[in-house]
Parts: C-alpha cells; structure tokens; sequence
C-alpha cells in the first residue's frame, strides 16, 4: 500500500489511498468467476467513480483519461453490454498492473511513474475503449484516444462570461507568446533540448486553460502540441525542419481562434474546422512517429518532476518583479486580516480577504512557475474557503499556523531572482512542514506529527466530502474572483508602471526648468509698463504741441499731419495695452500650469506613509508576545506623503525606536496594573506634514527615562564635564541617547538596549539631512520625533550671499537666522562672539570657512545663521540674507567628488546655480578652524616666496604595488600621482609636469619599456629622470631598461630598504625645493 | 500704414507670380544641369569641426563631441576647488555642469588685446563630452562648424607659439588663419587628472 510518504501533496495521497482501494477490490474480481463477478461490480464502480473526480483535481491530463475509460468499462459491464470472459479479465488485470505501479511508489515518485507507463496505459486505454466500443474507430487511432472525438466537439459555449474570457485571452497570448519563442529557437537549433519543457508546459497551460472556457479546438491543437514536445523532451522524437512549419501552423492557428473569440466564434470555428482537424492530424503525426521509434542514442534529458516540487525554469526577470511586487501586496492583505482575525476569530469579511488574496498570490506564483509558493498559496486559501463554509475551528493555534504560512510566502517572495532556486533547495522542508501542518487544519487534526497517518486511515467517506469541499472551494473562489467591486480590500490596488528612474529624474528637472522660463514671463510684462509709459509721455506731447498749434494758424495740411500723428499714438497705445493684458493672463496660466507640473513630478517620487509600515504591526505584536508584553500599536497618518527614498530608509529605525519602546518603556502588565496604568501599553506612530517638514513620532505610555540617571552615566563616561552636564537641558541629555555605544539599561538584551541600535536612527536622520528630538516624563512615557525632509529631492533654504555668490542652507539644519548688532560682539582670544540667552557662541565668517574672498558687506551690523549638531553651536556670518527658497536638489558632477561644506546644487529662479551647504561638514571645517588645525596644502605663502613639492609620477597596474609606492613617496614629502598602464602613463606625462617618473614594465596596452622609450625620445621630457622598478632581475633585463634610456633600473626588492629613496632624492632631491617666484 | 492699406492688393499680384509658368526651355535646361552625375571628388574622411578662438589661438575640436554652443552666464565658484582651469559650476538647461577654461589647461596666456568689439563677437561657452564626461568650457569666441578636408590637416611644427604643441594634433589653414585641431583624449585625460582625487 502506501508507504511512507513526505506528505507533499495530500490530495495526491488521498488519490493513491482510494486507488488501493480500488486495486484491492480488483483484485477480488478478477480473481472471481462471471457471476460474482457482477457483485464487485457495484463496489468497483463506485470506487472509481470517486477516482475519476479526485483524478481530475490532481489534474493529470492521462491519468483522468485512463480512470474515466475504467469507469465507462465497467458500466458497460454494469449495463450488461459486455460480459465477463477471458478477454475481459487479461484487461482488467492489465488496468490492475497499472493501478498497482501507481500506489506503489511513494507519491512524490507519482509523476515519473506515469510519464514511464504512459504507453502502457494507452494500451491498456485503447483495449477498454475497444472491447467497449469496437465499432467506432474513427480515422488513426490517435484521434480517437488522444482527442475529443469530433462528434463531441462541443460549440464554443458563451456560458463562460466575460471576465472568464478576458483572463483565458491573457493566458493564452502568454502562453503563445513561449511558444513562438520557443519554436523560432528550436528552429535555429534543433537540438536545443531545453526549450522542450518550457513548450510542453505551455501547451498544457492553455490545454487547461482552454478546457475551463469549453474550447474544444484549442484544447485539441494544444494537447496535441504537447504530445509533440513530451515526446521530444523523453528523447523519443528529434525535429525535421518541415516538422517546424506545422508547429507554427498550428501556434497560428491558436493564435487566430483566440483573436476569434470575442466576435462570432461558433461560425468562425465552422468555417475553419476542416483546416483545423487537418492541422491537428498532421501535428499528431509528428508525435506519433516518436511512438513507434525510441531513440536510444539521443540523451535522455532529466525530467523534472511536472508538478509539485522546486523549481521552475528561466523565468522571465521583469515577470518576477511583478511577481515580487504582486507577492508583497498580498502579503501584506493576509497579514493585515490574520491580525484582525487574531481579535475577532469569526471575522467573515476577513475570510474573504484572505481567500482571495491568497488566490491571487497563487495565480502569480503559477505565473513564475513557483510552484511551491502557489502550493501554500493554496492550502492557505483552502483553508479559508472551509472556514467559510464553518468546516474548519478557529483558535490560536490556528491563526498561528497561518502566520507561519503567510510568512514563508513573504520570505519567499523577497528572495532575489537568482538566489530563487538554491532558497527553494534549502528550504524545501521547512516549506512541507508548514504545508503539512496547515492540512492538518484541514482534517480538524491538531498535531503535527500524526498528520499524514491521520490523513491516511481516514475513512473514504470522509475523504470524499472533503474532496467534494476542496472543488466547491475552488469554484466558491473563482466566483469571488469574478465579482468586481467586492468588498473588503480597501487598499487602492495601485496600476503598476515600470519607468527607469532616469526618466523620472529627467522628468522632474524640465519640469522645474520650465517652472523657472515661465516665471521670466511677469518681469517681462512688468518691463512692458515703461514701454506704455513712454508711450503715454509722446501721446503728451504730441497733445501740447496740438494745443500750441492752435493758437496759431497753419496751412491745413500740417494741422491735419498733427492731427493724424495723434491718431497714430493713440492705436498705438491701444495695441500695447491689448498686447500686454493678453501677456498677463498668458503668464499666469503659464505660471500656474508649470507649477502644477512640476509639483506632479515631484509628487511621483512620494509614496503613502502606509507602504513603508506593513511589516511593523507584525512585528509589534511579535516582540510584544516574546516579551510577555501587552501593547495596544496605533497609527496614525497612513496616507501621508513620503519621499520613497527616505520611506525606504525609514523601516530600520521605526523597527530600532518602536523594539526599543517595547522592551525597555512599556513594562510588564502586572506592573502597570500596579502602577494603576491600564495593562495594555499604548504605542503611537504617526507620520504628518508639519511646516514644510515630514515630522514622525513614536510616543509611548510607559516608563519614561530617568533624566538623572542619564546625567551620571553621561558624566561617568567622560562624554562631558560634571559643570556643563548640570547645565544641560533635559532635551540636550536625552540627545546623547542617540550617540554609538550608549546604553541605560544595565543589561542588554537580545531585543535591544536602550542606546544600542539608537545611534542607527540617529545616522539615518544625519544621512537625510534631518534632525531626531525625544521628550520623556519619568513614569509617563517617552516621545520621540523625528525630523525628516519631505523629499531629498527638493529642499526649502535660506538663501543667503557669501563672497557675493548665493548659497543655500537648508531650513531643516537652520536653528536660527539673526542679525546682531556691532555693540553685542565680543572678542576674547583673537576670537568674536556673542552672547546668546546664557550661552557664548563662536562668530564664524562663512567666506573663511569656504575660503573665498571676502564680498561687499553691508553695514556694521552682522548677518549671522546658527547652526548645531549635537554638541556644539556656532554662529555663521553671511553677507545678507536673500530669503527662504524652494530648489530641486541636483548632484553635483561626480568629477569633483565631495566637496568640503557643499553637499549638492541647484538653480534659481533667475538661473543662477546655487550651492547647498553641508551643515555637518562646516561645524566639521569649523572645530577644524577653531582648534588651529591648518589643512595639508600643497602651496604655502611664506616671505613671498613659494615652496613647490616634487612631483612624481608612479606607472604601475598593480594596486598593491603602486599603493605601497605612493604611501613611501607622499611620507617623505614628495607629491605622487599614478597612472595604472603605459598608454595612461604616457597621457599624464604628457599633461602632468612631473619631475620623476617610476614606472613598472609589465604592463597592459603599453609596457614601460615602451613608455620610457617614449618619454625619451621627446624633446620636451627626455630631462625627465625615469626609475625602472620590476620584478625581473636578470642581467638582459636590465641591459634592455639601459637600452631604452632609463636612468635607473631597480628591483622590487628596493622598497624593504632605503635603496629605493635613495635613488629618488639622488635625482631629483628632498621633496621639497625653494624657488624663488 | 501704406502696407496696412494697400494688404488686400498686395495679396493678388503675390499669388499670380508664385502661380506663373516657368519660361520655355526652363525645366529641360536644370533637368540637364541635375542629371549630370556627381563631382568625381567625394567627401569622405571629411570631419566636422568647431572652431572657437581662446584669446588670440584660433582652435577647433570634433564636432563630435561639442554638445551645444550657449551664451555666456553667471560662473558660480567652488569653495576650495575653483582654480586656473575649473572655474565652477555653470547652469545649462537647467543642469548644474562643471565650468572649465580649455585655454588655460592648453597654456593659452591672456593677450594684451582688448576685447574684441566687432559686430556679431560674443564670448560664449560650450558643452564638450566625451567618454561620459561632460564640460563647459569659455570662450572668446566661436565660429561654428567646419567641414574639414584630411587632406588640409599638416603636422603642427615643433616650436612656434607659446602655447603647448603637446595638445594639437594638426594644424589647418582656415580663412588666412591657421587653427590648431586639439587632440581630445589628452584634453579630457588632463581634465580627469584636475578633478579626480589623487589617491586610488
């Protein structure tokens, strides 16, 4: 019978389970003589019968076939169309064998088993169909067998609705797609043994698919089509090139039916019948002719188990994305309703949910061909399908089960594309027990371990009502599936586009582009008005002249000539002001509609708050369960905007503070209970715009920090004097909680400590440019804010002038902005500064900490902006200030690398650029500054005269080598560059002006005997002194180095001692030399 | 205003004269012209150059690779980094790009003479690419794009001028004027060594 088994697929054991039933039974009969044989027959039948239902669920297109053929036998017999005698019982003991060889293998072996026996079983299908129905052999045999007999071509029927449609559409130009594909590939190349089973399984994707919508003629060209390539796959069939054109005859003609389908189809497929049996016969023939010949010297490819089991094959990189992206929605719909079903055990509309979030994910994963994420999938959505119909008890244990399941499928479908297939290898077991203990459920067993026997000795009855439960399910599913507009999910599915951030950020730059043209508009009209001005002014004094005139006479032609000019002017005026009324109502609707572009592009790089959280619920209630906590999680704020960059950074430290909240704020219930807090702790996260600014808070209920506390261990820490940690404010104490290594708690748990991991949102913060506050009451509660940009693609300034250029410091970064006057300045040690509330601040000029030159400065009185970061304070003067902005952040070109104090560009409204300053860099350059530490430079003014450092060029490819040389070279002073082969040597010698050159000899693209040789030969650097440094030793080497002019040829070895140096300050000196300039 | 009045007659003797027949003969004579075959000598090898003048050098550069000529605008310095050949960071089409004097890595000295205050004269900048490395570089003057015969191209002579030969791959004769064609791969090779950071 059945013997051990792993337990994969459950409905496949409950299969074999029956059939060995059956196969008993047979036994008995065949065994029998012709009157009792009539007694078994009622049990025979009605043992098969419910083979032919739990075959079709398994879905094996041949199996199916071979028990229905069983069944139709025996109601012959039943019938009494056929008696019992010899001929009958060599049949039914060949259906026995048959039957036999299926159960007896384990069921994971169930596949292999019948692809090997397939030609058995058509024997043994033909003999029963023969005995049975000798007078209707229509044509080849194969029709027969293997197709739906033509006088059973059932008309297309329009039962099948719409949608029904719409999806069997898609599927099959999916389908059709692979299979074109894959024929032009065979085509090339005959041989090309992998495309057989990507063919194989597309024809029967739309075989079945086909069935579903009742459409006889794809199901028969697409069976047959597969015939085609299982036979090629076993190696029983190589194709001719003829062979080819039928296939895509037949891949057309899908092709044309499908197109066909929405119109009139039923006279269409008339039309066309003949062309289509035609194709039908002449593709079975090339699978037939693989019947009769098996070719044993053709490799046997490996077949992969069909089915159940790992992986799939090459699937399709941008498919998998959507997959991903489709997986982590649903995902996220199933965690979302377990979480309310947790509360609420018998939460209809969440069955709902989760049934059909649960099919989707299934329909994706077969659409990758993840079969294994479509099995949990499944059983998971069976699971909710016999909940709803009450077959199934809700309980802890339950709702367990299936976070495990819906967890699985969410680590399955982070797994990157190509680390898909080893994930699977490796985590094949873990996935079949969680497959197995969600079946459990199933059968209303609990335990995990007794699953399968439970499964197996069940009774058959049982079985078969829950078979009957498992296809009513499956069909409850599809009705769901075609309902639009149900309810439940309330989550806008969103139309996903793939578009390369390139285009994104391209997008965004025209639009702030032409945000900046059209301002241009207004001035220009505003220029207008003196054009009307002047206008208004000539219309005057053509008027005084008039008046002059008329006192005295003129010949009429000049007073009709003043008269006409008056005129003129006033058309002319006229004009202008039509002109420039018309340019107004331009520039505004420019205006306006520029914006609103431009803050659509801004807007694509935003998503809900809602997205970056789905996990964290979740993991609340994780961590709270773990540590015996009770927390009531709530969050607020789920639509607000964020920019996906930061959004995506946002998920560590959300995790870091809301673990951090959970282990050390909120205490144990009994605790609270004493404290006379309600036993369920509050956690609040909430996302909002406040000031042009994305605030996030995560505030709890629980024990607060000791502020005190804090303040000792800050001073036992040496991180501040005990003076200034009394002068700290509470804020101020609580910000060291954010440095690396701090930690209050006395021990550090698994989960966190407060203080460790703490400094991760604090990095994360700096890296967007924002700031992190906490407030805390001692034995209320803690508060921490985060201060984040609303996008790091756009920021709001201060503009200020510096050395007569504008620079912007970001708002977020600016604590103050403050003019002080001439009298509130002190100096104390060649130092200015002023005093601020109890504090002294250090007076910076910005145009020192830049080192430009000084630009004109307006008045006595100091334009100053105050910048912090966590421990210190400084006052930076600018020359004016110009006003709060608006920029789209640009990067600076990554040539410049980093540049000291300037984080990045942008353009003003006028075009001008613009430079964003890096606050954390200057209080950097600004400690700098003020500790009198001067920055190695090249060029010092001394006495007027300026010392200049040798200059040396090193030529090596390897890294190592020329990295040991430079580090020697630069720590005796000298200044190194490096060229990584001959032809680069040979550009920066030509470019660089270097005093030495060093340079290895093997080397790519030109060697440096090559490149001495050149250097050399021109005039313009043979003065130059070349050192030879190589691994070779021998004496021709060296001659050959000689031949081409170096001046020193030296070993590797050199480096170890003073050889190498030596030789250097022998040519050209110490690294430094006066010159007089 | 006579236009004005005068429009409506105007408009009908226009149209008799584009509507005219073509006088006899006409059509065969510039058949024949058009049906000659083509000039023997064929343009290939043929480059297109821009020529620009830095000071009083006249030079040219591939066409190639010059991206677009724009007019001169607001040079935003560097803290730190502006210098001889980076002057700072330039707006083009809204995109923030690197500004650089090609004279001054070339060795090109400013002339005494004045600004040049012909007509038409306009200091301008334009884009260079090469290798996915853009710049902007100034210029006392550009004249455009040139069709350059291989064949004028003579090898520039060993010492003349004060500028650095090492850069010019040839010399030209363009209106009594000879332009020094700029080898590109060591112009942009000595403008990664300005800006790349020195260790690798």
């Amino acid at each position: 019978m059945v013997d051990k088994s792993s337990g994969d697929n459950p409905m496949l054991e409950l299969f074999l389970v029956d059939m060995g039933e059956v196969v008993g039974v047979l036994q008995d009969a065949i065994s029998a003589d012709g009157d009792d044989f009539k007694a078994y027959i009622e049990t025979l039948s009605h043992g098969v019968h419910s083979l032919t239902g739990a075959a079709k669920i398994i879905g094996v297109e041949i199996v199916m076939r071979f028990v229905q053929a069983l069944e139709n036998y025996l109601i012959a017999f039943k019938d009494g169309d056929i008696t019992f005698d010899r001929k009958h019982r060599d049949v039914l003991t060949g259906v026995m064998k048959i039957l036999e060889k299926f159960t007896q293998g384990k069921s994971s072996k169930f596949y292999d088993v019948v692809s090997n026996n397939s030609i058995d079983i058509e024997k043994s299908l033909d003999m029963m169909s023969e005995e049975r129905k000798p007078e209707e052999n229509i044509n080849a045999e194969l029709l027969s067998e293997n197709l739906v007999p033509k006088s059973e071509v059932k008309p297309f029927s329009e039962e099948a609705d719409a949608s029904m449609i719409e999806l069997f559409k898609a599927e099959a130009e999916t389908q059709l797609e692979v299979l074109n594909k894959g024929l032009l590939a065979l085509e090339e190349n005959a041989g090309d043994v992998e495309q057989f089973e990507p063919m194989m399984r597309a024809a029967h994707s739309l075989k079945g698919a086909a069935r579903v919508i009742q459409l006889d003629q794809i199901v028969n060209i697409s069976h047959v089509i597969e015939d085609c390539f299982e036979a090629a796959r076993e190696g029983k069939l190589s194709f001719k090139p003829e062979d080819f054109d039928t296939l895509f005859k037949g891949i057309d003609m899908l092709g044309k039916i499908v197109e066909n389908i929405e119109g009139d189809l039923g006279s269409w497929l008339e039309e066309y019948d003949t062309e289509i049996v035609g194709i039908v016969l002449e593709i079975s023939a090339i699978a037939s002719g693989a019947n009769q010949k098996a070719k044993p010297d053709v490799e046997k490819i490996e077949t992969v188990v069909p089915e159940v089991c790992e992986e799939g094959i090459d699937i399709d990189a941008s498919i998998f994305d959507l997959f991903k992206s489709e997986a982590e929605t649903q995902v996220a719909v199933l965690n979302d309703a377990l979480m309310v079903l947790e509360n609420d055990l018998i939460n209809a509309e969440q069955f709902d949910i989760m049934m059909r979030a649960s099919h989707a994910l299934k329909g994706a994963a077969r659409a990758v061909h993840l079969n294994i994420v479509a099995e949990v999938a499944d059983i998971i959505e069976r699971c909710f399908a016999m909940a709803q119909e009450g077959r199934v008890s809700f309980d802890a244990s339950f709702i367990d089960a299936m976070f495990k399941g819906v967890d699985m499928l969410s680590s399955m479908s982070m797994v990157p594309l190509d680390k898909i297939v080893s994930w699977m290898k490796i985590h094949n077991e873990g996935i079949r027990k969680i497959i197995a203990e969600i079946s459990a459920m199933l059968s209303k067993g609990k335990s995990v371990d007794g699953l399968e026997k439970r499964v197996v000795t069940a009774e058959g009855g049982k079985k078969g009502k829950i078979t009957a439960q498992l296809s009513k399910a499956k069909s409850v599913a599809h009705v769901l599936l075609k309902q639009k507009g149900g309810k439940g999910v309330d989550r806008a599915v969103d139309h996903i586009l793939r578009v390369t951030v390139e285009h994104v950020d391209k997008l965004m730059g025209l639009a702030g582009e032409a945000m900046v043209e059209s301002r241009w508009l207004q001035p220009f009209s505003n220029s207008l008005m003196k054009l009307k001005n002047a206008q208004f002014q000539v219309a005057k004094g053509i008027d005084s002249v008039q008046d002059t005139l008329s006192e005295v006479v003129l010949d009429k032609g000049s007073g009709e000539g003043v008269k006409d000019l008056y005129g003129k002017m006033t058309a002319c005026r006229q004009m202008l002001a039509d002109c420039q009324a018309d340019l107004e109502l331009f520039s505004r609707r420019s205006v306006n509609l520029s914006e609103r572009l431009y803050r659509a592009a801004i807007s694509t790089r935003m998503r809900p708050f809602s997205d970056g959280v789905h996990g964290i619920p979740r993991m609340v209630r994780d961590v709270a369960k773990r540590l015996n906590k009770k927390v009531k999680f709530t969050i607020e704020g789920e639509t607000t905007d964020v920019d996906r960059d930061i959004l995506d950074k946002l998920e560590s430290p959300l995790n870091h503070l809301l673990r951090n909240s959970i282990d050390h704020g909120i205490e144990p219930p009994e605790e609270r209970t004493m404290l006379g807090k309600p036993e369920h702790g509050t956690i609040h996260l909430e996302a909002r715009h406040r000031a042009g600014a994305l605030t996030i808070t995560i505030s709890d209920d629980g024990r607060g920090v000791d502020i005190e506390k804090l303040r000792k261990r800050i001073v036992e820490r040496d991180m501040v004097t005990e003076d200034m940690a009394e002068n700290l404010s509470d804020a101020e104490l609580l910000d060291f909680l954010f440095l690396p290594g701090f930690s209050t708690a006395s021990e550090v748990t698994e989960i966190s400590g407060r203080g460790v991991g703490m400094d991760v949102v604090y990095n994360m913060v700096q890296e967007v440019g924002g700031m992190v506050r906490a407030t805390t009451t001692l034995g209320k509660g803690m508060k921490c804010r985060l201060h984040l940009p609303l996008t790091r693609s756009v920021i709001r300034a201060l503009l200020v002038k510096i050395g007569g250029e504008p620079y912007a410091f970001p708002l977020i970064r600016v604590e103050r902005a403050m003019t002080i006057g001439k009298e509130d300045i002190n100096e104390v040690e060649n130092q200015q500064y002023f005093t601020l509330g109890t504090q002294n601040v250090a007076l910076i000029p910005a145009t020192q900490v830049l080192e430009v030159d000084t630009g004109p400065l307006l008045g006595e009185d100091l334009s100053a902006i105050l910048v912090a970061d966590n421990l210190n304070r400084y006052a930076v003067v600018v020359d004016e200030f110009s006003g709060e902005h608006e920029f789209v952040i640009q990067e600076l070109s990554t040539s410049l690398g980093k540049v000291s104090d300037i984080s990045s560009a942008a353009v003003m409204e006028d075009g001008t650029p613009v430079l964003i300053i890096d606050v954390n860099d200057m209080i950097n350059s600004i400690n700098k500054i003020l500790s009198r530490k001067t920055m190695e430079h090249v060029v010092v003014k001394k006495l007027g005269k300026i010392i200049k450092r040798k200059r040396i060029l090193v030529v090596d490819d390897s890294p190592t080598v020329r990295e040991v040389e430079i580090r020697l070279l630069r720590s005796y002073g000298y200044e190194v560059e490096f060229a990584v082969d001959g032809m680069d040597g040979w550009n920066a010698v030509r470019v660089g002006d270097y005093d030495l050159v060093v340079s290895d000899i093997d080397m790519p693209r030109m060697n440096g005997l090559e490149l001495v040789g050149m250097i050399k030969s021109n005039p313009k650097f043979e003065h130059i002194p070349v050192v030879i440094v190589s691994y070779k030793d021998r004496v021709e080497d060296r001659e050959r180095g000689e031949d081409v002019g170096a001046d020193c040829y030296l070993t590797k070895s050199s480096f170890q001692d003073e050889t190498f140096i030596d030789t250097i300050t022998k040519f050209i000196g110490t690294a430094e030399e006066e010159m007089e300039k | 205003m006579d236009d004005i009045e005068n429009i409506e007659d105007g408009v009908y003797e226009r149209k008799e004269l584009l509507d005219q027949k073509p006088p006899d003969g006409y059509l065969d004579e510039w058949a024949e012209v058009l049906a000659k075959p083509k000039a023997a000598r064929e343009i290939v090898g043929f480059s297109s150059v821009v020529i620009f003048r830095v000071s009083d050098e006249w030079l040219a550069l591939p066409a190639k690779i010059v991206g677009e000529i724009v007019d001169n605008r607001v040079i935003h310095i560097v803290p730190h980094r502006t210098g001889k050949i980076f002057k700072g960071v330039v707006n083009v089409r809204g995109k923030v790009q690197l500004c650089v004097s090609l004279g001054d890595i070339i060795g090109i000295e400013k002339s005494d003479l004045e600004e040049s205050k012909d007509v038409g004269v306009y200091s301008r900048m334009f884009v260079v690419e090469w290798k996915g490395r853009r710049f902007v570089s100034i210029a006392d003057e550009v004249f455009g794009v040139y069709l350059l015969d291989p064949d004028d191209i003579k090898k520039a002579p060993v010492s003349i001028s004060k500028t650095d030969k090492s850069y010019t791959k040839g010399i030209f004769d363009w209106k009594g004027v000879n332009v020094a064609c700029l080898d590109e791969e060591l112009l942009f090779c000595a403008l990664k060594r300005e800006f790349d950071v020195a260790d690798g």
